[in-house]
């Protein structure tokens, strides 16, 4: 999720001109007094920092005097940038700079920064260029898989977009929604709204653990898709635009890893022609500061299909290299209506031309949905297929694993393609020792239209033919603190055979349930 | 020199010292004795100026007269001297002649250039020769009688000094060479001593005479009266103890008094005082004090440590005792720096022992303000004027709360296994009816039926029990009594038809949905308790911020480190109990003890300030007790496909809504009805036409007449109580009051005065038998059973006119009461359809609450038919009848502190419908308190203080 918040916006303005600097600092200022200083410096310190090179912004600031109030702001977004949230709150508490508009919407983040990550585990791997930040100590098992995947995905940009992120990658992972909000200023009430897992913001990605979830989600995929956007911010010193940002992340969220067979599962293209069919869509260039404040999680879903299927148009269109090369357009663009011409004259066509074009694209292609994965669709039958998966799992939890299988097999009669209650099922047969009847719930990938984290390691353990480790990894990449998935099935005391995967079981076996 | 000139010279220098010497030394001593008797004086003044005045005239005598011995003997060998004071003093020429000749013996003795030495000392020997004793003698004699005269003067002084009063001088010279203001020397001041010790007042003691100056003990706070006659007057005279002292005055006869209160023990003595000196009489007076003791109080079972959570009241008996008298005793409960004391009691006349007892119980409003061991002690003060009152301590009981959220916890626990209960009855159930099991049961339904009621009695045992104080009520044991009442309804059909399919299936429908519904309520119940405990919990990781925070004060750092400590041992603990609550419990306490790890990690590094901000941050997520994602379905919207979202099991069973939203409907019922009662009332009081009044009130004033005529021989007020007398005054003020409110046009004020009256009245008579035939008592009796008569006969005219009153105002409130009548209807309507809703399905309520309405309904109608028919009395009756119903089905399942946590805004779930907020001018609520409150505080039994009462009530309200 790319939450800009007004401060970004006026970012890009301030580097159009240095007389359009008084006004990008002046703000409306609670007190209505401009802040004052070196204005040459502090720009030159800001698109340093926007660019991620926290080293040369630093090199700007260094030396100078700690009274000029403009420096001081730079001074205190650097230290965000570094994760450094105590020191942007000392600078940020001076009374002129609070009396700003600016510097109050810094300090506030500031505070809740220092306050979320106040006696924080930090993780560094200086070897390998990662800075991890862990509210929950128990989520420490999680950081060598976020390693691994994080460097994964910093190559796979540097091939897709021709960015490569600076070292070291700098990762957040807070407990809930409540952190989430105080670190990036995002309204938690946005965030709850439309389910936000995680921010790219201050150069850093903000991440719930999966641990806030009793399933997890795919917190891989989504640390791919945040960290495409500090490589989107760097190589347009921050002035993409919201469509871009997240229609290239959707786009690069599942590229580092091998394709998925639920990645294209609903296709975007289908979901934004129906959402749009629907009157949910928006102008993709009319997104409004963030897709986290769109008023459902249904619009958030439309409006992702809709940069998704946008910008797989235009890459498929323009060619490969058309994104690399607009990136390039975009930074040395010194005016933001100059991204209109980066566009044109990259791909030979204007922004309107595209959209044009594209949403006849999408007006000839297959509308054709399950009418489970329609935006906004709820399951049918969900009233009755609640009450059977509740009364399973009471039965379950009492040890009455047969009575539970009655219970939930006919819950996954009534959805027959949802992978939560073919896996529900599947569990309590398997403990009334029934596994030929769970088996068949858990093979075929083409009986479901979404992945669940413990449909996939029950198929690890129930078809040992069909290459059960890629099985547990995928249940690992939706959730890895399940422990039945993060344990490979397996019962305490056992572990997997895997390090990683063992510490991983035995910290899911320390979540509280 | 040579001798012979040497004894010339001593010759005349012995001429010289016969006549003047003896005149000298006797001046000389006049002076030194002049000085001493006089300085004496000025020295009784006993300034510190003073003294050192007198001192520095007596220093200076005497430096005088030494250097005078000094110079006297120096001169006395210094022949020239001699020569110059005698032969020089009578004959000027000779006497130079003679130094000069004295010079040339000198000249010629060191040089025989300058002369014959021989003829030089002949020289010499030659002028001493001619000068003249006699002359000498006549000169020195002169100067004798001027030394005379001087020493004459000295000892006139001196003699004066003395004579004046020779004691001063003694006085004087005591002062003077007094040390740290006591003066050395012991003087007798007062004769005939009497001494007296009067105990203080609150002992109640007599006063008891002592012998003088003899050891003595008293007790602390007595006043002892030294009284005895001066031996010299007009000394300033003081009892002291050494370090303070009391003067004497003028006792009014001759002798001096002064009175001595005894703190500390104190040797007294009497003592003049002169400035800063004072002269001790030598006699002493030793005065042991015999202090107050503290109370002593004794608290059963003290000392001894509880917990609370095992006995859930605790009694406290105690037993206060004090040497003299108790002035209150309270009940002091101590947690950490919090104190509350209560008072226990306030014994009356100084007793010396007071017992009583108290019982805390585990809802005590302290118990839920702290989390730390509570010190319980009951300390009593006594009535020490003296000292100061002084408390006494028992020993204490320590009372070990239960842990934040532990009583909670321990209640989930209890639903968590009717949860259970009914799960397994379910898991009974689901399968294939099982042969074998109902045969050896006896049948089917046999079988069905044991299995209910052990879950039922599983459940009965939940519902009923008490953790740390609380119970299962509310909407919580609302849904659950209806759910199992629903099973027992679905039972009851199988067994009227057994071995049909259907009932069977019927019943395991009906034992899921209670399921579900048990489910939902003891899900919600857990959810609304973490959100509590969170809240709490909050407050004290805001202690344990500020006690973080104070770390940067080395002089507060070990308190500090004592009350974080403190907080993070509560924190962890609730953290903890919260784990234990449910899935919102298991979220936030997950986030409690890795918020704990995050201060301790702090600690550890030294870093307070981090401590503190991990510390605000967790009180900050706890104030907000929303689970840590929400929202947008499974997560993940904006990263890719989200994973299948399994259902929410909060849509399994909307039981628990629907049992809140009955209870809203319920309470708006309630509300709506009492409006209606208020309705009828107001209809009924307008309906009173005033003509009626005005003419009753012209009609009272015969009877009220009648009725004065009949008490005025009554005894007035001022009798014992108790006595028939008394009890006669009091019949004969409310009669009067009777009578008074009548000629006021007050009807109902007089009949509650008639009837009081009448009890009145008839107590007299009733204690005028009894008095065996004692006259004024006998009397009273047979007097007020006269007069009660005649109160009984207007009392019964009055009810009878109110009554017409009543019936005529009816007759003109026809037209509203039938209007009334058709809302009482609707309301009816209302209670039968809520009745009807709750009889089945997931708004199930219990038996209780049922048939409560169903009785609300009942008197409805009963009062609907009455309004209609025009009978406003009855149908007011009725409708009150139906209301306490109403209140009480609202009551059946009332949390206790429901109302509190809905206050707090930490309810179970949101409403579903918005909360209708009663017109301003529809709403009777305060109006009706007033009026409540006017007739209950009006209706003062003692006329005289009638009106001052409806004053009060009328401020009280205002």
């Amino acid at each position: 999720m790319r939450y800009a918040g007004p401060s970004r916006r006026r970012a890009a303005f301030s580097l159009s001109a240095l007389c359009a600097v008084a006004a990008l600092f002046s703000g409306p200022a609670a007190s209505g007094e401009p802040l004052k200083g070196d204005e040459r410096r502090a720009v030159g310190a800001r698109a340093a920092i926007l660019e991620l090179d926290v080293a040369a912004g630093r090199g700007v600031l260094e030396g100078v005097d700690p009274g000029d109030a403009l420096l001081a702001i730079e001074r205190a977004r650097l230290s965000l940038y570094e994760g450094d949230c105590d020191a942007a709150a000392t600078v940020l508490g001076r009374p002129d700079l609070q009396a700003s508009a600016e510097g109050a919407e810094l300090g506030a983040i500031a505070l809740g920064c220092a306050r979320g990550s106040a006696g924080a585990l930090l993780v560094r791997d200086d070897e390998r260029g990662l800075w991890i930040r862990l509210q929950d100590d128990e989520d420490r098992a999680l950081v060598p898989i976020l390693t691994d995947v994080a460097l994964k995905v910093r190559d796979t940009l540097t091939k897709d977009l021709g960015v490569t992120l600076p070292l070291p990658l700098r990762i957040d992972l807070v407990r809930d929604h409540f952190t989430l909000s105080a670190m990036t200023g995002l309204p938690e009430e946005a965030a709850r709204t439309t389910g936000t897992v995680a921010v790219a913001k201050w150069g850093r990605v903000i991440m719930i653990t999966p641990r806030a979830m009793e399933h997890g989600f795919p917190w891989l995929d989504t640390l791919a898709h945040e960290l495409t956007h500090l490589a989107l911010s760097r190589g347009t010193r921050d002035k993409a635009p919201l469509w871009l940002q997240e229609g290239v992340a959707k786009r690069e969220e599942t590229r580092w890893r091998e394709a998925g067979p639920f990645d294209d599962m609903p296709s975007p293209d289908a979901v934004a022609a129906n959402g749009i069919d629907k009157g949910m869509g928006l102008p993709i260039d009319k997104l409004g500061p963030s897709i986290a404040m769109l008023p459902t999680p249904e619009h958030a879903a439309v409006a992702f299909a809709e940069v998704a299927s946008f910008i797989r148009y235009f890459v498929r269109e323009a060619g490969d290299d058309a994104l690399p090369r607009l990136l390039v357009k975009m930074r040395d663009a010194a005016d933001p209506s100059d991204l209109d011409g980066a566009i044109r004259e990259v791909s030979g066509h204007d922004f309107a031309s595209w959209d044009t074009r594209w949403r006849a694209h999408i007006a000839a292609a297959p509308h054709d949905l399950p009418p489970d994965l329609m935006p906004g669709a709820k399951i049918p039958n969900v009233r009755e297929i609640a009450k059977r998966v509740r009364l399973g799992q009471l039965l379950g939890d009492r040890g009455h694993h047969k009575e539970a299988s009655v219970q939930l097999v006919r819950a996954q009669t009534l959805a027959p393609t949802e992978s939560s209650l073919r896996c529900f099922a599947a569990a309590s047969l398997l403990a009334s020792g029934d596994r030929n009847a769970a088996a068949p719930l858990v093979q075929k990938v083409d009986d479901i239209r979404g992945g669940f984290g413990r449909w996939w390691s029950l198929r690890g353990l129930l078809h040992p033919d069909k290459d059960p480790e890629a099985s547990f990894r995928a249940g690992i990449a939706l959730s890895p603190l399940d422990p039945a998935v993060a344990c490979e099935e397996k019962t305490a005391p056992e572990l997997p055979g895997d390090p990683i995967r063992a510490a991983l079981c035995e910290a899911a076996r320390r979540v509280p349930r | 020199m040579e001798h012979r000139l040497a004894l010339a010279i001593a010759r005349l220098r012995s001429v010289w010292d016969q006549e003047v010497g003896p005149s000298a030394r006797r001046a000389l001593a006049a002076l030194v004795l002049g000085v001493l008797f006089a300085g004496a004086h000025v020295a009784r003044i006993g300034t510190p100026a003073m003294r050192g005045v007198v001192a520095g005239a007596l220093l200076l005598v005497s430096l005088l007269l030494i250097g005078r011995v000094l110079l006297a003997r120096r001169r006395r060998h210094d022949p020239r001297h001699v020569i110059e004071k005698t032969v020089g003093k009578t004959d000027r020429a000779l006497g130079a002649a003679t130094l000069r000749a004295m010079t040339l013996v000198e000249r010629t003795e060191q040089d025989t250039n300058q002369g014959s030495p021989e003829l030089a000392q002949l020289h010499l020997s030659r002028l001493l020769g001619r000068a003249s004793s006699e002359r000498i003698a006549d000169r020195a004699l002169a100067a004798a009688k001027r030394w005379s005269a001087a020493g004459i003067g000295f000892a006139l002084v001196g003699v004066i000094a003395v004579a004046v009063e020779p004691f001063r001088v003694v006085e004087g010279l005591d002062v003077l060479v007094a040390r740290d203001g006591e003066a050395p020397l012991g003087l007798t001041w007062l004769e005939d001593v009497h001494m007296v010790s009067d105990p203080p007042d609150y002992l109640h003691q007599r006063d008891e005479p002592l012998l003088p100056f003899s050891a003595t003990e008293q007790p602390r706070g007595s006043t002892i009266t030294v009284r005895g006659r001066p031996v010299k007057t007009g000394r300033r005279l003081v009892l002291s103890d050494g370090a303070s002292e009391v003067p004497f005055v003028d006792d009014g006869a001759g002798g001096l008094i002064a009175r001595w209160t005894l703190g500390e023990s104190a040797d007294l003595f009497v003592a003049a005082r002169f400035g800063a000196v004072r002269v001790r009489q030598p006699d002493v007076q030793e005065v042991g004090s015999i202090p107050d003791e503290p109370p002593k109080v004794k608290l059963e079972g003290a000392p001894r440590s509880l917990r609370i959570l095992d006995e859930p009241s605790i009694p406290i008996h105690f037993e206060a005792t004090d040497d003299h008298g108790l002035r209150e005793v309270h009940l002091v409960l101590r947690s950490g720096p919090r104190e509350e004391r209560r008072s226990l009691s306030r014994p009356q006349a100084d007793a010396k022992v007071d017992r009583g007892g108290y019982e805390l119980r585990a809802n005590d409003s302290f118990f839920k303000r702290t989390y730390l061991p509570v010190e319980v002690t009951v300390q009593a003060r006594d009535n020490d004027p003296i000292a100061g009152p002084k408390w006494g301590k028992s020993e204490p009981i320590v009372v070990v709360l239960p842990q934040v959220g532990e009583p909670e916890a321990l209640r989930y626990a209890a639903l968590l296994r009717a949860r259970d209960a009914v799960t397994d009855l379910l898991a009974d159930r689901t399968l294939p009816v099982d042969k074998d099991k109902d045969k050896s049961a006896g049948s089917h339904e046999k079988r069905e039926a044991a299995a209910q009621a052990k879950a039922a009695a599983v459940v009965g045992e939940s519902l009923g029990g008490v953790y740390g104080g609380l119970r299962v009520r509310g909407v919580t044991a609302a849904v659950i009594r209806g759910q199992l009442r629903r099973v027992t309804k679905a039972l009851e059909a199988e067994r009227r038809s057994p071995g049909a399919a259907l009932g069977h299936q019927k019943l395991l429908e009906a034992t899921e949905d209670a399921l579900l519904a048990v489910d939902a309520a003891v899900r919600a119940r857990g959810n609304s308790d973490t959100r509590a405990v969170a809240k709490r919990l909050a407050d004290v990781a805001d202690e344990a911020a500020a006690a973080a925070a104070l770390f940067s004060s080395v002089s507060e750092r070990q308190a500090a480190t004592v009350r974080l400590d403190a907080a993070v041992t509560v924190l962890d603990g609730g953290g903890k109990q919260m784990l234990a609550l449910g899935e919102l419990g298991l979220d936030l306490g997950e986030i409690v003890h890795n918020d704990l790890r995050r201060i301790a990690r702090a600690r550890q590094a030294e870093n307070m300030h981090h401590a503190e901000l991990a510390a605000r941050d967790l009180a900050a997520r706890l104030r907000r007790p929303e689970p840590s994602f929400s929202g947008g379905g499974s997560g993940g919207v904006e990263s890719g496909p989200g994973p299948s979202a399994p259902p929410d099991p909060n849509d399994a069973s909307e039981a628990e809504q629907e049992m809140q939203a009955g209870q809203r409907e319920l309470e708006q019922l309630a509300r709506d009805h009492a409006d209606e009662i208020d309705e009828v009332a107001r209809a009924l009081e307008k309906a009173g036409s005033q003509e009626e009044l005005d003419a009753l009130r012209e009609e009272a004033k015969k009877h009220a007449e009648a009725i004065r005529e009949a008490v005025k021989g009554l005894p007035p007020p001022g009798a014992d109580p108790g006595s028939a007398e008394a009890a006669a005054a009091a019949g004969r003020e409310q009669a009067e009051a009777m009578a008074g409110s009548l000629e006021r046009g007050h009807p109902q004020d007089a009949q509650q005065s008639g009837k009081s009256a009448m009890r009145a009245l008839s107590e007299a008579k009733r204690l005028g038998e009894q008095s065996g035939g004692f006259f004024p008592e006998e009397r009273a009796g047979r007097e007020s059973s006269r007069a009660a008569e005649t109160v009984e006969r207007e009392l019964a005219w009055l009810e009878d006119a109110m009554a017409r009153l009543r019936r005529a105002a009816q007759e003109r409130a026809k037209g509203e009461l039938g209007k009334s009548g058709e809302d009482e209807q609707r309301l009816a309507e209302r209670a039968e359809k809520l009745g009807k809703r709750g009889q089945e399905g997931e708004a199930s309520m219990p038996e209780e609450m049922l048939e409560r309405l169903e009785e609300a309904e009942r008197a409805m109608r009963d009062a609907e038919r009455s309004l209609k028919e025009g009978e406003g009395d009855r149908g007011l009756e009725q409708q009150q009848r139906a209301q306490r119903a109403l209140e009480m089905a609202q009551n059946q399942e009332q949390e206790d502190g429901e109302r509190e946590s809905k206050r707090d805004g930490d309810g179970q779930s949101p409403a579903t419908k918005d909360t209708e907020i009663p017109d301003k001018n529809k709403h009777k609520g305060p109006e009706q308190f007033r009026k409540r409150v006017m007739d209950g505080l009006g209706g003062a039994s003692d006329p005289a203080l009638k009106k001052a009462v409806k004053r009060y009530a009328e401020g009280l309200l205002r």
